[in-house]
This record gives C-alpha cells, sequence and structure tokens, in this order.
C-alpha cells in the first residue's frame, strides 16, 4: 500500500470515521471465524474494539457463542463412543480388511432353525423311489385312459334297448347320444334293417340288402342310405340341440322335433 | 515420498507425515502383492484415523450404529482404492474426503427413507437420548439436552456444502486450506462458506433462544484469531 494515501485528507477522515462506527454482527462474527479477508478492515474492527467497550463486550459474547458450538456438538460424542465401542470397531474393520485380502476364514453359515447344527440328509432311496412312482402312476394313467378310449364300454340304456336283435349289439355307441339315436331307429316306422346298423357316429356299416344278399350295391341304394344318413344326422342335431338352454325359444318354434323328442322319452 | 515440508499446518506436521508415509508403504506392499502385509500395516493407520473419523462422521449422523458403518466402509474403501492415492498428497485429508462423501450419501439415503418411513423412536445411544455431560442435577442435564438437540437441529438445516465447512472447519478445528482441500473448493470459497453457516446456526439458535442461554464471562479479545 502506498503511504503517502494515508496522508491524504480524505482517506485519513475515512479510516477515522470508519474506526468509529459500531461494529455489525456479522463484522464481529467475520472477525470471530477469521474467514475475512480484508486484512485492513480487520486492523480497523480492532482498533474500533480496543476504543468501544460496548462493541468489546458484544465480541466477547459472539466469540464464546461460537466457541460453544464445537462443544456441544461434540458434547455426546465420548459417552456414545467409549473406548470399548471404538475398540470393537477396529477390531471389525481389521476383521474385513483380513476377509479383504483372504487371511481370514470366511464367514461360516448356520443352518436355519437349528443354529450350529447341520441339517440331516434326505436319505438317497427316498430321493430316487419318489419320483419314480410318480412316473409310474402317470404311465399308468395314459395307458389305462388309453385303452378306455380304445375300447369304450357299451352302455346299459343302449343294450337293454337295442338289445332285441343282435344286429343292434354289434352297434359301436359310443355315446348316450348315440343309443337314443338307436332307439329312435328302432322305432321308426320306416325301420329297415339298413338303419338298425346305422352309427351316428358317421360310421355306416352296410348289411346286405334283401335280393341282393352277394352283389355289389346300387348307386340307389347309396343314396337312399345317404339320404337316411342325412335325416338321422339332422335328427341327432335337434336331439342334442334340445341340451342347451339358449335354444330353448328356438325349439319351441318346432314343435315337430320337440314332439319327437318326446315321444322317443 | 511426503515429508514434513509439505505439511499443510504447522502443529499438524508430524501426524499427517505418519500416515501419508505408512499409506505410502501400504501402497508399495499391495503393488508388490503382499496383501496380508498391507492390511497389517494399514491396521496402523486405522488405529490413528479412528477416532477423529468417528468424531467427524458423528457429527453428520448422529446414529452411532450408522457411524460405525460409515467408518467401517470408508477405512475399506480408502485400503481398497489406496492404489490410486497420491503421495503428494496428506493422507488425512485424501481419507477425510471419502468419509465426508460417504456420510453424505448417507445422510441423502436417509432422507429418502424419511420420504416413505415412519418416523420410529430413536435408537438407543442417540445424541438425543444420550445422558448430559458433566450436569450432576436432572434440571441441567435436561437443559444440556435440550440445547444439544436445537444445536444439532440447526447444523442438520445447514446445506451439504455449508454443514461440511462448520464442521470440519469450526467443530473439527481444521484450518481453511485442508478444509478446502477435502472439499475441491477454493479457499476463500470455503471461508464464505463457513461464514454463512455460521450466520445462519446463530439465526437458527436465537431464534430459539440458545444463545441467550450460553453462559459468557470470558473475555472477548482473547478469542480473537491472529
Amino acid at each position: 500500500m502506498n503511504p503517502r494515501r494515508w496522508f491524504q485528507p480524505w482517506t485519513f477522515m475515512r479510516a477515522r470515521w470508519a474506526e468509529r462506527r459500531h461494529l455489525s454482527d456479522n463484522w464481529m462474527l467475520a472477525l470471530a471465524l477469521s474467514t475475512s479477508n480484508a486484512r485492513r478492515s480487520d486492523r480497523t474492527a480492532e482498533r474500533h474494539l480496543d476504543a468501544c467497550p460496548d462493541c468489546e463486550r458484544r465480541y466477547g459474547q459472539v466469540a464464546a457463542q461460537l466457541d460453544s458450538l464445537p462443544a456441544g456438538a461434540s458434547a455426546n460424542f465420548d459417552q456414545v463412543f467409549t473406548p470399548a465401542r471404538l475398540q470393537t470397531q477396529r477390531a471389525r474393520i481389521r476383521r474385513r480388511l483380513d476377509m479383504l485380502v483372504g487371511t481370514a476364514p470366511p464367514a461360516r453359515l448356520l443352518g436355519f432353525p437349528f443354529a450350529g447344527r447341520s441339517l440331516p440328509r434326505v436319505r438317497f432311496l427316498t430321493d430316487r423311489w419318489m419320483p419314480a412312482a410318480l412316473a409310474a402312476a402317470l404311465l399308468l394313467g395314459i395307458t389305462a385312459g388309453q385303452l378306455i378310449h380304445l375300447h369304450p364300454f357299451n352302455a346299459e340304456a343302449g343294450r337293454t334297448v337295442s338289445g332285441q336283435t343282435d344286429d343292434a349289439d354289434r352297434q359301436d355307441s359310443s355315446t348316450v347320444v348315440t343309443s337314443v339315436a338307436s332307439q329312435e331307429l328302432a322305432s321308426a316306422p320306416e325301420s329297415s334293417p339298413v338303419l338298425n346298423d346305422l352309427d351316428m357316429t358317421g360310421t355306416v356299416e352296410l348289411p346286405p340288402l334283401p335280393g341282393d344278399e352277394a352283389g355289389p350295391r346300387t348307386l340307389d341304394t347309396f343314396a337312399r342310405l345317404m339320404r337316411d344318413d342325412e335325416f338321422f344326422g339332422d335328427l341327432d342335431l335337434a336331439l342334442t340341440s334340445t341340451q342347451v338352454s339358449e335354444l330353448a325359444s328356438i325349439d319351441a318354434l318346432t314343435p315337430r322335433v320337440r314332439d319327437l323328442t318326446i315321444n322317443i322319452r | 515420498m511426503t515429508t514434513t515440508s509439505t505439511a499443510a499446518t504447522g502443529d499438524d506436521v508430524r501426524p499427517v507425515a505418519v500416515e501419508t508415509r505408512l499409506a505410502a508403504e501400504v501402497k508399495r506392499l499391495l503393488a508388490d502383492d503382499q496383501r496380508a502385509r498391507a492390511a497389517e500395516r494399514f491396521g496402523e493407520i486405522v488405529d490413528r484415523q479412528q477416532r477423529r473419523a468417528s468424531r467427524i462422521a458423528y457429527h453428520y449422523l448422529r446414529d452411532p450404529a450408522e457411524v460405525d458403518e460409515v467408518v467401517q466402509d470408508a477405512f475399506l474403501k480408502a485400503f481398497l482404492h489406496l492404489p490410486s492415492f497420491r503421495e503428494d498428497l496428506f493422507f488425512q485429508l485424501w481419507f477425510t474426503r471419502i468419509l465426508v462423501n460417504a456420510c453424505l450419501d448417507r445422510l441423502k439415503a436417509r432422507t429418502r427413507r424419511a420420504r416413505w418411513l415412519v418416523q420410529s423412536e430413536p435408537r438407543e445411544g442417540m445424541a438425543d437420548n444420550g445422558p448430559a455431560s458433566h450436569e450432576p442435577s436432572p434440571e441441567a442435564a435436561l437443559l444440556a439436552t435440550e440445547r444439544r438437540a436445537q444445536l444439532e437441529s440447526a447444523v442438520d438445516r445447514l446445506p451439504a456444502r455449508q454443514r461440511t465447512a462448520v464442521i470440519l472447519s469450526h467443530f473439527e478445528g481444521r484450518p481453511a486450506r485442508e478444509v478446502s482441500t477435502i472439499m475441491g473448493l477454493n479457499e476463500s470459497t470455503v471461508r464464505v462458506h463457513l461464514f454463512r453457516a455460521v450466520r445462519k446456526l446463530r439465526g437458527f439458535l436465537n431464534r430459539e433462544g440458545w444463545m441467550e442461554r450460553t453462559p459468557l464471562g470470558h473475555d472477548g479479545r482473547s478469542q480473537r484469531h491472529a
């Protein structure tokens, strides 16, 4: 700093005025914390503190408050972090360091809920027989299902109604609907040996017609059979559709079919 | 190799140099793949720095269990990253930076948890439940506990940088140059943060009547810094 500036009247007066002015709280705070970068303002404040008892007292209060902050902040530390606790913490750090570098054995896993005792091992045979039994049961179930599908039982109802003839015993009626259809066939006015052999599942076994036991069947015969098949197919559809409640209103419009069903029952 | 001539402050020359020398030795051992020996030598650094690290973390977290975890993690992180440690820096400053960052991360996580979880009862040994120090009567103990809670609450309300500045510089008594190295800021900026932090603290505490109850009676002139 140029010393000649202090001899200039204005600078001198301004410095004297600054020294006479009371210090603000922030100025005192900065002075107490020594956070101010302006050395000159610090010197001015110190000169004022030397001359002003009021500001000196206020500065003492600020400094006391600042001193009480660290003490208050760490008052509880020594009681919480006792030497024993710090020793435990140090031991944990060292153990983790040893585990990190691989000099400590790995942590032992405890079985739950038997702490410190290993769980008994499940026997090998049990392990093996359980899935084997399950697989055998599954295989038997699949085989039985296939056998039932290939050789379905003959319904008793169908057998009693159509059992009057030997031809009916040869029927392959796998469903109840087929049995009912056979009943209808038996009671139909235009029943014929051909009709008795019809299968509602679609399979038609053609018996020899009268007068044509040995010869080939004509196209007329096939046409008649197909018409009959078509008729019985429609009949089967009508019979089965009565079981659907949503079609009850439509069934009410077709009295002939309903009458037929009632008669059959 | 760090020598005493590179120390930041005159009164902390010796301990800083010892820890930096130890850290350099551990770094060499790790480079030579002598990990067990390195861990053993690092344990000496832990012995020297543990108490100070716990105190700094306690200023931030106020929960002894969390302080334990953060200090352990910080030491392990320092050990793992020692190969990248620059020997021209002080180990204490380098480690304090790791610790402070860990504390701030923990505080952020705690804030996130607080948004979703209901506040539970304070744990045993936390600052709010701790007995007052050197206070014989129950009234004085209660008053000290209340004052401490108010101060901790005021510190917790500070922004992160101001809190770090006031903890390291004012509570821990570290010089502004060290704090600026730890925080990665300019020294003048650290001073500004410190000033603002203390001014805010006084504002908070004056509002709660904390300052009026502070015992006075010592010479303010003697507290002035040179």
